[in-house]
C-alpha cells in the first residue's frame, strides 16, 4: 500500500498531538511560558483542522504563565490570519483547579471532562519521566560529597553514592579519582573528603550556570511583596520538593551572616521530571513572572534532580535546602564576601 | 469630580449630622476607602463628585433619613438639581419615582452627599426605595441588594462619631453587584471618557487590593463568609459560589479592563502613582488568588 504524500502529511500532524477523542483533537502544553509556544501549537492545530473537516481542536494550557489577557491579544493576532471555517473549530483551555476556562467559546461538560483527563494524563507521564541525567554528575557526586562531610556524617560506599547520584559506578570511580587528593579511602573501601576540595569548589562555582537549572522570576506588580511574606505564603502552600535556599537557607544555618534585609527568595526545587510543576506559583504570588535578562529576580528556583536530598524539614513544617546548595546561591548574587563567611563557618579549618 | 481631602470632607460631613443620627451613619465608596488608606495625608486626594452614607440599621433608617436631611437643609445645604433629584413627591408618588437625597454643602458644588439605607431583608432584589418626609414632600432612600454588606463591622471613626465601610467589605458588595460587565455607562464621565458601572466598580475592587498592606487580602475571605452567613444566611453559599465571575470578566476582556484601569488611575488611585495595566491586571489575579478562591471554597466546604 502506498501513502500519498498528503496523507503521510496528514498522519504526522495528526499524530503530533497529545489527544483524539472523538471529533476532539487536544493539544496539551504544560508551563507554557511563552507566547511564541501558544501561538505555533495553535498553527500546528489549525493545520490539522484544515486537513480534517468536522474535528474540533483544543488547546490546553495548564500551569501556563501567561496571563489571560495576553492569551486573549494573541488569539486576535491569529484569529486574523485563519480562515473563519478553521477558527470556529478552534478552541483555547486554561484548566484552573477543577475548572476549565475557555475561549472563544465555553465547553460542554463532556468536552471539559475529556481536556481534563487528557492534562492530566499528560502531566503523569511527564512525572514518569526520568529526569535527563545531569551534564556534569561529577559536579552532582561533588556536592553531595561536600553536604556529607559538612554534616560529618562519616564515609559513604560507591554504591551508595551512585544511588544518590543518580549515575553509574563508573561514573563514580572517574569522579572520586579526581578528587583523590580529599579523600580518605577505608579499608572497607567507603570513601569521605578529608578537606574541602577548594580547587574543585572554585570549577563548581563557576560552572554553576551549567550544573544547576536556574530558573528567575521578577515581579511585575510595582509593589513587590517582602521576601518574609513570601516564605509565610509558600509555608502555607507547602509545594512538595520545594526548600528555602539562598540568604535565609544560609542564615538559618549561620544567623551571624553579614548581610542586613533578604534581596530575593531562592528555592531549591527537588524535581526529577523533566519540567518542573510550577503550578504553585500563582498561588505563591501571582506578580510574579519570567524575569528578562535584564530584569532582576524577586525569586530564583533551582532545580535538583539527584535521587537523594540533604534537605532538612524543621519543626514548623518548614523545608530547608541543603548548605551547599545555600552556598553556591550566594554566590550567583555575587554575595561573594558572605559566601566566604558561610564557607568558613561550615567548613573551619 | 474634584480631588478632594477625605479627612476633610468627612469631617465637615460629620460635623453637620445630627448628633443622635451619627451612630447610624456609614460613609461608603471611594471616600471612605480613600480615607482609610490616606486618610490623614492630606497630600493624597481621592476624586469624586458624591459622598454616600448608608443609615443603618433599617429600623432606624427612615428617622435618621429625615432627621439628616432636615438637619443638613436647614443649615444651607443645597438640593442636587442635576437629574431632577431636587423635586419631592407627594402622597401619591410611587415610591420608586421619588427623588434621592442628595445635598451640596453651602459653601461648594464639587460633591454631594446621598443617603442610602440597607435592604430589608435578604430576599430584596436590585434597587429598592424606602420613602422618608421632609418637610416639602417626600423623598427615598434607595438600596441595593449588597449594601448591607458594607454595613458588615464598619470601622469607627472615633474622632468624628461616624463611621467607615471597610474596604474589603465594598469591595465584596461591588464584586457580588456586577457578576458579569454589563453595558450600562456611568452617569457622569471619567475624566472626559463614557465608562461601564460594572467596570468602574470592578476597578475600585482592584485599587483598593493595591492599596491595602501587604497580606491584607489574605484576611478578607474570612470576613467576608461572616458578612455573607449574617446577611445571606439561606442563600450565602450560592452567592460565594458566584463571587469572582465579574472579576474573571474584567481579566477576560483586554477593553474592559482598560476602562476599570481608566476609573482607577483617576479615581482611588489618582494619587497612588503611575500604575499600569499590567500591574492591575496582576492585583486581579492577586484577589483572586487571595480572597475569591478561598472565598469559593469555604463555601463548597
Amino acid at each position: 500500500m502506498t501513502t500519498s504524500p498528503a496523507t503521510a502529511a496528514r498522519s504526522r500532524l495528526h499524530s503530533e498531538v497529545d489527544a483524539e477523542v472523538g471529533d476532539a483533537l487536544i493539544e496539551v502544553k504544560i508551563g507554557a511560558s511563552s507566547l511564541r509556544t501558544v501561538s505555533s501549537a495553535l498553527m500546528k492545530l489549525a493545520a490539522i483542522l484544515g486537513n480534517r473537516p468536522g474535528f474540533k481542536g483544543y488547546l490546553a494550557l495548564a500551569d501556563s504563565a501567561i496571563t489571560l489577557p495576553r492569551l486573549q491579544e494573541e488569539w486576535i493576532s491569529i484569529s486574523r490570519v485563519l480562515r473563519p471555517e478553521i477558527l470556529e473549530r478552534l478552541t483555547v483551555c486554561i484548566p484552573k483547579g477543577n475548572q476549565i476556562m475557555s475561549f472563544p467559546r465555553e465547553l460542554d461538560p463532556q468536552t471539559q471532562s475529556i481536556i481534563s483527563a487528557t492534562v492530566e494524563k499528560e502531566r503523569r507521564g511527564m512525572a514518569a519521566t526520568r529526569a535527563p541525567r545531569s551534564s556534569e554528575p561529577f559536579y552532582d557526586i561533588l556536592r553531595i560529597l561536600i553536604n556529607q562531610w559538612i554534616k560529618r556524617a562519616g564515609p559513604l560506599t560507591s554504591r551508595w553514592l551512585a544511588e544518590a547520584a543518580g549515575c553509574t559506578y563508573p561514573t563514580v570511580a572517574s569522579a572520586l579519582e579526581k578528587l583523590e587528593k580529599y579523600l580518605t579511602r577505608h579499608s572497607d573501601r567507603r570513601v569521605e573528603l578529608k578537606a574541602f576540595p577548594k580547587d574543585e569548589w572554585i570549577r563548581l562555582v563557576a560552572n554553576a550556570n551549567k550544573v544547576r537549572q536556574t530558573l528567575r522570576f521578577a515581579d511585575r506588580s510595582g509593589q513587590p511583596r517582602s521576601v518574609e511574606s513570601l516564605v509565610s505564603r509558600l509555608q502555607k502552600l507547602h509545594p512538595d520538593g520545594v526548600a528555602i535556599a539562598g540568604v535565609l537557607g544560609a542564615r538559618r544555618l549561620f544567623p551571624a551572616i553579614d548581610l542586613i534585609g533578604t534581596p530575593r527568595l531562592d528555592l531549591t526545587f527537588h524535581c526529577r521530571t523533566r519540567q518542573p510543576d510550577l503550578g504553585f506559583l500563582r498561588q505563591l504570588d501571582p506578580a510574579l513572572k519570567p524575569a528578562r535578562y535584564d530584569e532582576p529576580a524577586r525569586l530564583v528556583i533551582h532545580t535538583l534532580r539527584n535521587p537523594h536530598t540533604f534537605f532538612e524539614t524543621t519543626p514548623d513544617g518548614a523545608l530547608w535546602a541543603d548548605p551547599v546548595e545555600c552556598l553556591l546561591d550566594l554566590h550567583e548574587m555575587r554575595l561573594e564576601s558572605q559566601a566566604s563567611e558561610f564557607l568558613r563557618f561550615l567548613a573551619p579549618i | 469630580m474634584k480631588l478632594v481631602s477625605p479627612a476633610k470632607v468627612l469631617a465637615q460631613v460629620a460635623s453637620a449630622i445630627p448628633a443622635d443620627c451619627r451612630q447610624h451613619v456609614i460613609v461608603i465608596g471611594s471616600l471612605a476607602a480613600g480615607y482609610q488608606f490616606f486618610g490623614d495625608n492630606d497630600a493624597q486626594a481621592v476624586r469624586t463628585k458624591d459622598v454616600d452614607c448608608v443609615l443603618a440599621p433599617r429600623i432606624a433608617a427612615v428617622h435618621a433619613g429625615e432627621s439628616t436631611a432636615q438637619t443638613l437643609l436647614d443649615a444651607g445645604w443645597r438640593r442636587c438639581s442635576a437629574g431632577g433629584w431636587d423635586k419631592p413627591g407627594t402622597e401619591d408618588t410611587p415610591d420608586d419615582e421619588l427623588s434621592a437625597v442628595r445635598l451640596y454643602p453651602p459653601d461648594n458644588d464639587d460633591w454631594f452627599l446621598e443617603l442610602l439605607t440597607v435592604p430589608e431583608s435578604e430576599h430584596d432584589q436590585g434597587k429598592k426605595w424606602t420613602r422618608i418626609k421632609l418637610s416639602d414632600g417626600y423623598y427615598a432612600l434607595p438600596s441595593f441588594r449588597f449594601l448591607s454588606l458594607t454595613a458588615f463591622e464598619p470601622l469607627d471613626i472615633a474622632e468624628l462619631g461616624i463611621r467607615c465601610a471597610r474596604s474589603e467589605m465594598m469591595a465584596l458588595a461591588n464584586l457580588l453587584e456586577h457578576p458579569a460587565i454589563k453595558d450600562d455607562p456611568m452617569s457622569s464621565e471619567i475624566a472626559g471618557r463614557v465608562i461601564k458601572r460594572s467596570n468602574k466598580d470592578l476597578g475600585r475592587i482592584l485599587a483598593i487590593a493595591r492599596l491595602s498592606a501587604d497580606g491584607a487580602l489574605e484576611t478578607w475571605p474570612e470576613r467576608w463568609a461572616r458578612a455573607l452567613q449574617q446577611e445571606f444566611p439561606s442563600q450565602w453559599k450560592t452567592i460565594a459560589a458566584k463571587a469572582g465571575s465579574g472579576l474573571r470578566a474584567l481579566l477576560a476582556s483586554a477593553n474592559d479592563l482598560e476602562e476599570a484601569h481608566h476609573a482607577c488611575i483617576n479615581g482611588l488611585l489618582a494619587s497612588a502613582g503611575n500604575v499600569t495595566i499590567e500591574q492591575l491586571e496582576i492585583v486581579a489575579e492577586q484577589v483572586l488568588v487571595d480572597a475569591i478562591e478561598p472565598l469559593e471554597k469555604l463555601a463548597q466546604a
